[in-house]
């Protein structure tokens, strides 16, 4: 359990250099501490083992997500550290740690063995993040933000500890074996039918699934860019990490209890989304709604829980991860010359900084599903995924693939097609080199792997 | 693979239909009703491409197509019926057409039409050979008469308009001989080429089918009408154009008349390629023996007939065409009557000199039709493909997503309620609805 | 050997990028000579010409049921030849049109790569995966260098494509995944398996509407005209000489083995009568367009047309002259687009109304012009009318009245052609052409020229193009 040990360590490290002077120091020590987690997480013993009374276990999933999180974490600060270029931030040290906490809880989410480390875990992950979204304290929209994410937020925890509560009283145990164990009889109780519905309920409001789905645009809007791409990459990947684990112990049985309810669920959020993201003015809100339909395109996988998916699963996560922090990091350039976020703030970004937008272009193309991005390969295995019988989410898909294009297309159109420059971009020549790093990093990753996706795959054997 | 024609049964379908769109292309070819009317307006290039392109050659090659298919034609008699009543109706029609043009090479135009018609003719009975002499004496006369033609306007200085031309065989003797000559050649006075392939052509007609021999005798005699109303109203009476041009009025030179005076002397002795028997003797038919071998196999190989009869139709003819000549220029040279302005034609002369009106029919019945096709197409069929696509892409789906974003109204009380009202409902559905 | 026609169009696309702007010129035309030679060198290499020529197979992840098989054979050869000669010319007409912005060279570097690995790649992924890559580089080409309307339409342009590619990828996954445990994507496994007729049907229908998408068929072809005019010109070169005939390749490939049996019989008959009415409808529209760009659109919209119709009769005499006319196609209307290019460069316009007269300002353009008008009208001895017979001959033996209609297209074409070029050409000089610039470069005949000797070349010796498909045709259509 090193690596969370290094990166708390890191967390209270930085909350101390923040406090004693060390204010220029704070952003890259946190990022060589994840470095290091990541590297300690790497030389780790391939064995499972577990830790805290078995509470705890890492698996080769639960290790391939963590690597993910902390690589997503470490990008975010990149692109937190071109801010800190611009503007003086006197709580930075703050911030930084809290998210390596909520971090922390991630983690335990891809490795719990206990549902009271899920309960732990999903607070650890949340709280943070409350406090995070309204970290613009002078910005309303900040404010208001934070505090829907955390009504909203703790009216879905407090589901999930009431499932869970039923879960305990129907199984008499919190041991995730045990109580997936009791789930494969053929007859379960009513109680126990309940406490799965009442926690998947919950993570769907976590994975932003429609119609649970209210809190995303409005927080991602309302957050501070840099940590919005936190919240749409990392706590993505960490609820549905805990989701998948959850559901193939859960509801992944002959009359399961959640069945219809997924189905319902993917197709309001892939439709919904889909075509509220068509009418969206504002990049983040595209986004916001973006992240939405990729939430219901990830629910398809459960439909066919296999061992084999497990590694699509996480292909189709790391690619959108990936492409919605290089769109993240073109949204927080623009904002630090002073454009808006609305579509029009692309205008002349691509004849100003052609390479920069370049890699924007190539984290979009995959995020729409274009060829030799991981992108398409993500919804390659998607496909494969459904059987036939299940055409209809393969015309699903289909269509919100197609739909898709026209709101990704539209940064091109301000992005290349604009013929007018605007004045604040070509005034503001330079983009930091940390975002440039970052913009490089996901575009070429995302060819790379979408190239030779054994890289990632093979991995997860 | 070959199949012999032989072979073929005479009643297969597959033989009309062929033979049928052989006709038709040449029927486009050698501007037969209903594809002639391209032929009077490529007048408006020069002439000597009139005279080689338009006259002497290329719409020929209809002719020529069938005389190379006659073994195909042999086996559909019906099809080599229709050649013949398209070539009849074409004659006569062209013919009464010519009569009221004042345009010089309007006038030869559709005189080459109706030749063509009168060659369509004795191919639809049968006679290969004589269809192609008519063709070979044809391409001298025509070629000249649209040299002469050419002459004259190059006289005149582009002047076209035979109303504005007149006495000019003393301004320009050489063409005037040249143009005469053409003239009685296509008029088939003895012993001139036209003479011997026309009256072949008649003769052979006079045969097989005698109304087809009446109305042949009959375009000939239109022909004469044309021919001589053109010849005198150019070079006869006295000059009506303006003084400015007359002043000007020149011989062409030399090296345009050379050309011309060959084809003067082989529109004279052409007829010498194939003399009928009764006045060639031993040497009659030259082209019909050098031409048997290609029809050996033709069942409709004209036979001899008698003199006396050959002798009479000749004379009859000639004698018809001369007091035609005679006929007229009693109305053009010596009471000097000119054709009248177009705007005073009454009745069926105003519908002759419009030609009928036919290029307008096709332009109402084809060309713009085609284009209103055209138009209704690229206009309204397009748009509504993209009115359905954009439907799709952008409207229908912009608007759902329109009314669906209204949900997203920002205020938190809403959003739980809504939420809270969705766990009950997929709770109703998970547990109390049995699908 | 066949791995470096698609590897050297993705290194150039990346190289001129960091080369400087200076080199570019000499860049480019190393890289067209370079392909090309590089083309001559595989066609030298071929032994034998029995099917294929040749087959190389790249596996590069195990985790993916595919492979990068490339395979050359009398079918893929034609398309080939045609993208090294095609893409040589269009970075040539660049180069003498002193366009000196990289990306452009780039772009059209990156859609080389696609379009040899569609006409290469015998995987079906990988078949999807090229076929979508084209995409990519043509979509910006439109949008940035286009003009008019520009957004909207490439936007209707990329979605139209997007579509079709969509349901013909979820045939190909149907395809894979009814097969038996470890089957994988390649050409022989996937069409390899026992399927119901309604399912062939389907099948089929997802493939053909990608395929038609791009050709365009009649139903499919609204994004074509509309596209073709807002395109910048080398962009309407490659949408219509090359990526059209994507489609076209398709059905040979992709779409043939899965005919036979009652449904796709009926499919076959409905797909050859919407490529008819086609042929009709496209030539008829092309009547009244006054803008040549428009024209040339609607004319390559009724000419696919009739080769599609005459692929779709699987019949020895169709797919020969499918195969010839796609390379001619390619050929007369890249040319003609050149020419429509000259035009609006030298004389600023484009539209049928302000031109006239051009054949006395400047009489090469009008000769070049002339011979590539009757190379596309087909007239005999030039290069459009073997195929075109062929193809005709086809349609008559599979079903006469649709080759009576279909052959109307000669007489319509020669209609909209001739009008176009007496517009252009002949009559009064107008205002614009007065005027105008009215020489002819050194480089600008130089590639007329060739596109020249292609119409009189092709026309003459037909049988140069015809001998290299004649085995590989032959060889499956006895298996069908």
């Amino acid at each position: 359990m090193s690596v969370i040990i290094v990166i708390l360590l890191t967390a209270i490290l930085v909350l101390f250099l923040h406090i004693f002077e060390g204010r220029q120091w704070v952003n890259p020590l946190a990022i060589l501490g994840l470095s290091l987690s990541f590297i300690i997480l790497c030389l780790e013993n391939n064995s499972l083992w577990g830790e805290y009374s078995s509470m705890i276990y890492m698996t080769q999933f639960a290790k391939v997500f963590t690597g993910t999180a902390i690589i997503f974490t470490i990008l975010v600060f990149f692109i937190n550290q071109s801010r800190l270029k611009l503007e003086e931030d006197t709580n930075n040290g703050d911030k930084l740690g809290l998210v390596l906490f909520s971090l922390c809880g991630a983690i335990l989410l891809f490795t719990f063995t206990n549902i009271t480390m899920l309960f732990l875990g999903i607070e650890i992950l949340s709280i943070p993040l409350y406090v995070i979204a309204s970290s613009s304290k002078h910005d309303l929209h900040s404010n208001e933000a934070g505090l829907k994410y955390f009504l909203m937020g703790s009216f879905a925890t407090s589901i999930i500890l009431f499932g869970m509560a039923l879960i305990f009283g129907a199984t008499n145990s919190l041991d995730i074996m045990t109580i997936s164990e009791y789930y494969s009889q053929a007859e379960i109780s009513k109680m126990a039918a309940l406490g799965a519905f009442f926690v998947g309920i919950g993570f769907f409001f976590k994975v932003a699934a429609i119609p649970f789905h209210f809190w995303t645009p409005d927080v991602y809007e309302g957050t501070p860019s840099i940590w919005a791409t936190y919240m749409a990459t990392v706590v993505k990947i960490a609820s549905f990490g805990a989701f998948f684990r959850l559901y193939i112990l859960l509801g992944n049985v002959d009359n399961s209890p959640l069945y219809k309810v997924l189905v319902l669920i993917i197709i309001l959020t892939v439709v919904v989304g889909t075509l509220t993201a068509l009418v969206q003015e504002n990049a983040k809100r595209m986004i916001a709604y973006s992240s939405i339909v990729n939430s219901g395109f990830l629910l398809m996988f459960f439909l066919n829980p296999t061992s084999e998916i497990l590694s699509y699963f996480g292909l189709f996560l790391l690619g959108y991860g990936l492409a919605t922090i290089g769109i993240f990091s073109a949204i927080v350039y623009l904002e630090s010359i002073g454009n808006s976020n609305g579509f029009e703030g692309f205008e002349g970004l691509g004849k100003c900084q052609p390479l920069f937008s370049l890699g924007v272009t190539i984290c979009l193309l995959s995020l729409a599903g274009i060829p030799l991005t991981v992108g398409f390969l993500g919804k390659f295995y998607l496909l494969t995924s459904l059987r036939f019988d299940q055409w209809w989410m393969i015309l699903l898909v289909i269509l919100a693939s197609i739909i898709s294009i026209v709101y990704y297309f539209r940064i091109f159109n301000g992005m290349y097609f604009s013929n007018k420059k605007t004045a604040t971009i070509a005034s503001a020549t330079i983009v930091s080199p940390y975002l440039n790093f970052v913009v490089g990093f996901c575009a070429l990753s995302l060819l790379i792997i979408g190239l030779f996706p054994d890289f990632y795959l093979n991995i997860f054997q | 693979m070959a199949i012999h024609a032989a072979d073929v049964d005479m009643s297969d379908p597959v033989i009309i239909i062929a033979t049928l769109c052989l006709f038709i292309g040449a029927i486009g070819k050698s501007a037969q009703i209903p594809l002639y009317t391209w032929l009077p307006d490529a007048m408006a290039g020069p002439t000597p491409v009139s005279a080689l392109i338009h006259a002497a050659t290329m719409v020929t090659a209809g002719i020529y197509l069938l005389v190379r298919a006659h073994f195909l034609f042999d086996l559909a008699p019906s099809v080599l019926n229709l050649v013949s009543y398209v070539g009849i109706a074409t004659s006569i029609f062209a013919a009464i057409i010519a009569l009221r043009q004042n345009d010089i090479k309007k006038v030869l135009a559709y005189s080459t039409v109706s030749q063509l018609g009168l060659m369509f003719v004795a191919l639809g009975v049968g006679a290969y050979t004589t269809a192609m002499f008519h063709v070979t004496t044809h391409a001298f006369f025509k070629a000249l008469l649209f040299l002469g033609a050419g002459s004259v306007i190059h006289a005149l200085h582009g002047e076209q308009d035979i109303r504005n031309m007149g006495g000019l065989k003393n301004e320009i003797k050489s063409t005037y001989w040249i143009f005469l000559i053409g003239t009685l050649a296509i008029c088939g006075i003895f012993p001139l080429s036209g003479m011997f392939s026309k009256d072949e052509i008649l003769a052979v007609l006079f045969e097989k089918n005698k109304g087809l021999w009446a109305l042949s005798l009959f375009s000939s005699l239109l022909t004469a009408v044309y021919m001589f109303r053109l010849l005198f109203l150019t070079f006869f009476g006295t000059y009506r154009g303006d003084e400015h041009t007359k002043s000007k009025i020149h011989e062409s030179p030399m090296v345009m008349m050379a050309p011309l005076w060959v084809l003067a002397i082989l529109s004279v002795f052409g007829g010498i390629l194939n003399l009928p028997h009764l006045i060639g003797g031993e040497s009659y038919g030259k082209m019909a023996h050098f031409l048997d071998p290609i029809f050996s196999h033709s069942k409709l190989t004209t036979e001899h007939m008698d003199a006396g009869l050959e002798i009479g139709l000749m004379a009859l003819v000639v004698g018809l065409v001369v007091s035609i000549g005679f006929v007229l220029y009693n109305i053009y040279v010596k009471k000097e009557s000119l054709p009248k302005p177009d705007m005073s034609l009454r009745g069926v002369e105003a519908l002759v000199a419009k030609k009928f009106g036919v290029d307008e029919l096709y332009d109402t019945v084809i060309s713009k039709p085609v284009l209103g096709i055209s138009r209704f197409f690229g206009q309204k069929v397009e748009s509504a493909f993209d009115g359905i696509s954009g439907f799709f892409f952008v409207t229908g789906f912009k608007s759902i997503g329109n009314s669906l974003r209204k949900i997203q109204n920002g205020n938190v009380e809403f959003y739980l309620i809504m939420m809270t009202g969705s766990i009950v409902a997929l709770m109703i559905l998970q547990f109390l609805v049995k699908i | 050997m066949l791995i470096g026609l698609i590897l050297f169009p993705l290194i150039f696309s990346l190289v001129i990028f960091i080369l400087p702007k200076n080199m570019t010129k000499f860049a480019t035309i190393f890289y067209s000579v370079f392909s090309i030679s590089w083309m001559v060198m595989v066609v030298k290499n071929i032994s034998s010409w029995t099917n294929p020529f040749f087959t190389e197979n790249y596996v590069f992840s195990s985790n993916l049921p595919s492979s990068l098989l490339l395979v050359l054979d009398g079918i893929s050869i034609i398309p080939i030849l045609l993208t090294q000669v095609l893409i040589a010319l269009i970075l040539w007409m660049l180069l003498a049109k002193q366009k000196d912005d990289k990306s452009v060279y780039s772009l059209i570097a990156l859609m080389h790569f696609g379009l040899n690995g569609v006409f290469l790649c015998a995987d079906a992924l990988g078949f999807y995966i090229f076929w979508e890559i084209t995409l990519i580089p043509i979509y910006f080409i439109c949008a940035i260098w286009g003009e008019g309307k520009r957004m909207p339409i490439t936007l209707k342009f990329f979605l139209y494509t997007f579509i079709g590619s969509l349901c013909m990828l979820v045939s190909f996954l149907y395809l894979y995944q009814i097969q038996p445990e470890g089957g994988n994507f390649s050409i022989a496994n996937i069409f390899n398996v026992d399927m119901s007729t309604t399912a062939r049907f389907l099948v089929a229908l997802g493939i053909f509407i990608g395929l038609a998408v791009k050709i365009p068929i009649f139903g499919f072809h609204n994004w074509q005209a509309d596209t073709y005019t807002s395109a910048p010109s080398y962009g309407s070169m490659l949408l219509a000489g090359i990526m059209l005939k994507m489609g076209l390749f398709g059905m040979y490939r992709w779409l043939s083995p899965l005919f036979g049996g009652p449904l796709c019989c009926d499919l076959q008959w409905y797909i050859i009568i919407l490529c008819v009415i086609g042929v009709i409808y496209g030539a008829i529209i092309a009547i009244t367009q006054t803008d040549l760009k428009r024209i040339l659109a609607f004319s390559s919209f009724s000419h696919v047309g009739l080769i599609a119709a005459g692929i779709m009769t699987f019949s020895h005499s169709g797919w020969q002259g499918g195969l010839l006319q796609m390379l001619v196609h390619g050929l007369n209307i890249v040319g003609l687009f050149y020419i429509v290019d000259l035009i609006e460069q030298k004389y600023g316009s484009r539209d049928l109304n302000n031109l006239g007269g051009i054949a006395t300002q400047n009489k090469w353009l009008a000769i070049y012009g002339m011979i590539l008008v009757l190379g596309t009208t087909a007239l005999p001895l030039t290069n459009g009318f073997p195929g075109e017979f062929l193809l005709l001959k086809s349609l008559f033996e599979y079903q006469f009245l649709t080759a009576l209609l279909a052959g109307t297209t000669i007489i319509w074409c020669a209609i909209y052609m001739l009008r176009l070029y007496q517009k252009v050409f002949f009559g009064e000089e107008s205002k614009m052409v007065l005027s105008g610039d009215t020489s002819l470069s050194v480089a600008e005949h130089f590639i007329l020229i060739i596109f020249v000797l292609g119409v009189l070349v092709l026309g003459i010796f037909p049988q140069l193009i015809l001998s290299l498909s004649e085995s590989t045709v032959l060889n499956y259509l006895t298996q069908k």
